[in-house]
């Protein structure tokens, strides 16, 4: 049973990429395997969802339980999980389709993720005055580098001459930089992918 | 049945780095198994970090916080780099239950924090430890939103006794919330992601010293777990960095005096 349990899984991966690097790298055999392969997956994590809300609700109704200091905030989680999942069940047996449901995406959620991702300005540069303050070379480097592609891009008379050696900066050594960094990033993407598919990293199922 | 080769230019460059990827890779990987030759190493600063926020963490028996990422596995894209990140894990869980440090995990995907649940009680069984491990310090977060994800990562820095912080896996510049967070609680941490997004913010708010840069996250079981497979996969990475850099020069000058013209479509798409 227990070698069962271990070479179950491996056989499957192993199959599985098989077939879907056979449809990659051919026509009429298993055309669109991969495709269908995508949407299986796309399936089995819609219902192992229903895990991850279990262990959501788990976490906080124990904090709750407990007496824990942000327990409001944990109420806050639970209630507004069960609004949107309500939203959506009620929304489509009432013919409102997704309304409900996009009505709080659009003027919920949206302005309060906004509101989030906005707040990255002032860390930047928080950021970016600490680093300045640590004072090693690559660290000035980067800030003096990032202010100069920064300011070249404002549209202010001062700044014009700053154009050219940002535009400079983006095309030669930014750019020759990120191709390097995509190259060995796609590498070490294979040697993962490859050592997942031979079943050598395997240390999910021990 | 038709059957036929879909061989275009894109095919032909990924078989042919498929098939050389798997010859230096069996080859590395029966050197190191037969004769023991193991790849030297350069140091990397930010897992010898690493290992020390493992110590603290057992030492001041706070929580050693670990997130494999922003993406998931069921997100394509970012795949292979939560892959890299839950080996990641197995090598962080094991010093973790070895050395008697709490771990905990958060997810923002269902796959991943599925997958961490499993890796990080394989290594708690692993090390005779299996009644230390509550499954509620690994945590599912958010389905695949990011930004929910980093303000549940930042919820959890500020409510939970943490010593030190490890983000490794797929970010981008949503990693600042998270990285600027911990600084501002003096929470020691280490960073990485291969997201030239994500690169410059986790230096700014990690510093150098703590920031695994682009295929270091790939690299970074191999330094942690020593495993012959991991060390031959890192060996073959550098073989095929070194055929891909050849094969680069001999294209530029093959286009360059006319010989291949086209040759640069068998690279750039």
């Amino acid at each position: 049973m227990q070698r069962v349990k271990i070479y179950l899984p491996l056989i499957v991966v192993f199959v599985t990429a098989l077939l879907v690097l056979v449809d990659f790298f051919t026509t009429g055999l298993v055309d669109n395997i991969g495709h269908v392969l995508a949407l299986w997956v796309s399936l089995i994590a819609g219902f192992l969802l229903l895990l991850g809300l279990a262990n959501i609700s788990t976490v906080h109704f124990q904090r709750i339980r407990q007496g824990h200091p942000k327990r409001l905030y944990s109420l806050a989680l639970l209630v507004s999980m069960v609004v949107v999942i309500l939203a959506g069940v009620i929304g489509r047996v009432a013919g409102y389709q997704d309304g409900v449901s996009n009505w709080i995406f659009q003027y919920i959620y949206q302005p309060l993720a906004t509101t989030l991702f906005s707040l990255l300005a002032f860390l930047l540069i928080n950021a970016a005055l600490r680093t300045l303050r640590i004072g090693t070379i690559e660290s000035t480097l980067l800030v003096i580098g990032a202010l100069i592609v920064l300011l070249g891009q404002v549209a202010f008379a001062p700044f014009n001459g700053l154009h050219s050696i940002s535009q400079w900066f983006q095309d030669y050594p930014v750019l020759g930089i990120i191709r390097g960094i995509l190259i060995g990033t796609a590498l070490g993407a294979i040697a993962t992918s490859l050592r997942y598919l031979l079943g050598v990293d395997n240390n999910y199922m021990r | 049945m038709n059957v036929s080769l879909a061989l275009g230019p894109s095919t032909v460059f990924a078989l042919i780095v498929l098939i050389a990827f798997l010859i230096f890779f069996f080859g590395a990987w029966s050197r190191i198994e037969q004769q023991g030759h193991r790849p030297v190493l350069r140091a990397l600063r930010p897992l010898v970090r690493l290992k020390s926020l493992i110590g603290q963490s057992a030492e001041t028996g706070k929580g050693l916080y670990y997130s494999p990422g922003s993406g998931g596995l069921n997100d394509q894209p970012g795949a292979a780099e939560t892959l890299s990140s839950l080996t990641t894990l197995s090598a962080v869980s094991r010093g973790a239950a070895r050395s008697g440090a709490s771990l905990q995990v958060s997810a923002n995907d269902t796959l991943s924090y599925l997958a961490a649940q499993d890796v990080v009680q394989a290594e708690y069984a692993g090390a005779g430890r299996l009644d230390d491990f509550d499954p509620h310090n690994v945590r599912f977060v958010t389905q695949q939103d990011r930004l929910a994800y980093i303000a549940g990562v930042e919820s959890s820095l500020d409510e939970e006794a943490i010593s030190g912080s490890v983000m490794l896996g797929r970010f981008d510049s949503e990693y600042l919330l998270a990285g600027e967070r911990a600084n501002q609680l003096d929470i020691p941490q280490v960073a990485g992601s291969s997201r030239v997004e994500a690169m410059p913010l986790m230096l700014a708010s990690a510093g150098p010293e703590s920031t695994l840069l682009g295929e270091e996250i790939y690299a970074a079981p191999a330094y942690l777990s020593r495993r012959p497979a991991l060390l031959a996969s890192v060996g073959a990475q550098d073989a095929l960095r070194m055929l891909i850099i050849l094969a680069i020069i001999l294209g530029v000058i093959a286009a360059s005096t006319g010989l291949l013209p086209n040759i640069g479509d068998y690279f750039l798409r």
